[in-house]
């Protein structure tokens, strides 16, 4: 009897155990997101002297290939990138170096603010870091509010701010993949939020714990039931069996002990 | 006593009118398509796998395709917008289309990918991942699709450069042109996992979801005589993406001879809408979705004119 009654209670402590760990797991995971509502104020970008001579350089390289030729590397090590009324002079000053090819300055320009300016920066951005992102949102929509009033450039300023929206997006998105519970992360809500509102969606979805809890408070029973029968492997199946069964033992032995002594009164 | 019989003639006769009138522009009891260009069936393929199939032919451009990307302006749903719209149509069905964020918490879903719905930018984030179709519906009821790997999607209509080979993912001056364009000629546009283009599968079992789930397809080609046709293949079987787009497309293939030019996934996910017609307007009773229509964030719709 003594050992029928040990053994209750050892099922019993089993049980608990395994619904303790799984809460805790659940907290665990729940609590790691960030939620510190910290909102970030624009800060003012500190521009430097543009000491670099885009006009001599030009005039050293072979205008009719302007593509290939354009000093991408030189011009980014020296001129002020962050100041857009600089790109503006500098588009100018090409036009009249380069007349009658302003199509080719722009592009030639704009591949050296996009793809190679990315190349150097990239770094920055291989961890998820809410100041360097911010900082890079301010600096792109400037990039849009000149499109609106530079019409003889808009297309420029257009192009520039949509590869380094879509670079923001993807990152956004890049950093989710890595990491699901950073969706939670108040840093990282408002930079989707920033998306957002410029019609960039970030593409992250559910976790499949996410959907079934998401299943589960919709009470759609039957489709669980069914993604459950038809869309997993047997061991998913024997292994969520087994632990119904751990979870359930101790009741079941319990429920049949005491119809057991029903019975025999 | 002739005045109230006269009264309530009326009134009977005014309420039968409006209820039959209601019902037309509902589209639900008297809306109608000509069989001859749709066909519905439940078909099974030689290793024994079910697939419900609307096959509709594009022939003499009466079979016309309208996609509802996601809420207009002024936050209409496209439920709603739907519902407007398809008020004295002959729908002949309309299904969920490609894939939203946050869609299972119903938290303002947006769609994935590059989508401009008539014309009006929806999401500017061209997708660099494996959601290689662009699909662009036309405002004349057509349905086009480029991969966006090849980098060749050629234009026409207002503000194109028709012998331009545009190529959207790698260049942005390319892409602005298309955005211009897609407002010039209030096109929709989305962007979708490209499963079969050109007769070709597009997917590996490495390259897409190994989830295995109910799966249901857009297929554009050409049946045995060249014509034009597009078909909604709903296949029920738990697959994954791969298996499942491999067996449609050896069952289209063989399905009337039929060559895919392009086929799509569809979600059946957190958004499975499905709502197949009969020719009489009444709903199919074996073929559709799990949820209510009101469910759904976007929305493929074929009808008859």
């Amino acid at each position: 009897m003594k050992r029928i009654k040990l053994r209750t209670y050892f099922i019993t402590i089993i049980g608990i155990i395994i619904v303790f760990i799984c809460l805790v797991v659940a907290f665990f995971y729940i609590i790691k997101a960030n939620y510190s509502t910290e909102v970030y104020t624009e800060r003012k970008i500190v521009t430097t002297s543009n000491s670099y001579s885009l006009e001599k350089n030009l005039k050293k390289i072979e205008l009719t290939k302007i593509l290939k030729s354009f000093p991408a590397q030189n011009y980014l090590d020296s001129a002020n990138t962050w100041d857009i009324k600089a790109i503006r002079n500098d588009l100018i000053m090409m036009d009249s170096v380069n007349p009658g090819n302003t199509r080719n300055n722009q592009e030639a320009l704009s591949i050296a603010l996009t793809t190679e300016l990315q190349k150097r920066i990239e770094n920055s951005y291989k961890s998820f870091n809410s100041d360097s992102l911010l900082m890079l949102i301010h600096w792109t929509e400037r990039f849009n509010y000149y499109a609106d009033i530079d019409d003889n450039n808009s297309t420029f300023y257009k192009v520039i701010y949509m590869y380094w929206m879509e670079y923001i997006t993807n990152k956004l998105d890049e950093y989710y993949n890595e990491e699901p519970s950073i969706k939670y992360n108040y840093r990282f809500r408002y930079l989707v939020s920033r998306c957002h509102e410029k019609n960039y969606n970030p593409g992250f979805g559910c976790t499949n714990s996410e959907k079934v809890i998401i299943y589960i408070i919709d009470s759609k029973w039957s489709y669980l039931f069914n993604r459950f029968w038809y869309g997993t492997g047997v061991l998913f199946k024997m292994g969520c069996s087994l632990l119904i069964i751990v979870l359930l033992a101790p009741y079941i032995y319990l429920l049949i002990k005491k119809v057991r002594k029903e019975k025999s009164k | 006593m002739k005045l109230i019989i006269s009264m309530i003639a009326i009134f009977s006769f005014s309420t039968l009118f409006a209820s039959f009138d209601t019902e037309r522009l509902r589209g639900k009891s008297f809306q109608t398509y000509d069989p001859d260009y749709v066909s519905i069936s439940t078909v099974k393929d030689k290793y024994g796998y079910e697939y419900n199939v609307a096959y509709m032919q594009r022939d003499g451009n009466r079979v016309k395709a309208k996609y509802f990307a996601a809420k207009d302006y002024n936050g209409t749903s496209v439920p709603k917008r739907y519902d407007t719209w398809s008020k004295g149509k002959n729908v002949i069905l309309c299904v969920s289309g490609t894939y939203m964020t946050d869609c299972y918490t119903h938290n303002n879903p947006k769609p994935v990918g590059l989508t401009i719905d008539n014309g009006v930018m929806v999401n500017n984030d061209i997708k660099k991942d494996d959601k290689d179709a662009l699909v662009i519906v036309y405002a004349t009821g057509g349905i086009a699709c480029s991969n966006l790997s090849d980098g060749d999607l050629t234009l026409k209509g207002e503000g194109a450069d028709e012998n331009k080979k545009y190529d959207l993912r790698g260049s942005k001056w390319d892409l602005l042109d298309f955005i211009k364009w897609s407002e010039n000629n209030e096109a929709t546009v989305f962007q979708a996992h490209l499963l079969v283009y050109k007769n070709k599968i597009k997917v590996s079992s490495y390259n897409s979801d190994n989830t295995l789930r109910e799966r249901r397809f857009l297929a554009v080609g050409t049946d045995e005589d060249g014509k034009l046709v597009h078909v909604i293949i709903d296949s029920p079987e738990y697959t994954s993406l791969y298996e499942g787009s491999k067996r449609v497309l050896e069952f289209l293939n063989s399905f009337k001879d039929m060559t895919v030019t392009f086929m799509i996934n569809l979600d059946t996910g957190c958004q499975d809408v499905y709502y197949q017609y009969n020719y009489d307007g009444t709903l199919h009773a074996k073929i559709g979705g799990a949820y209510d229509i009101n469910q759904t964030v976007n929305l493929l719709a074929y009808y008859f004119e």
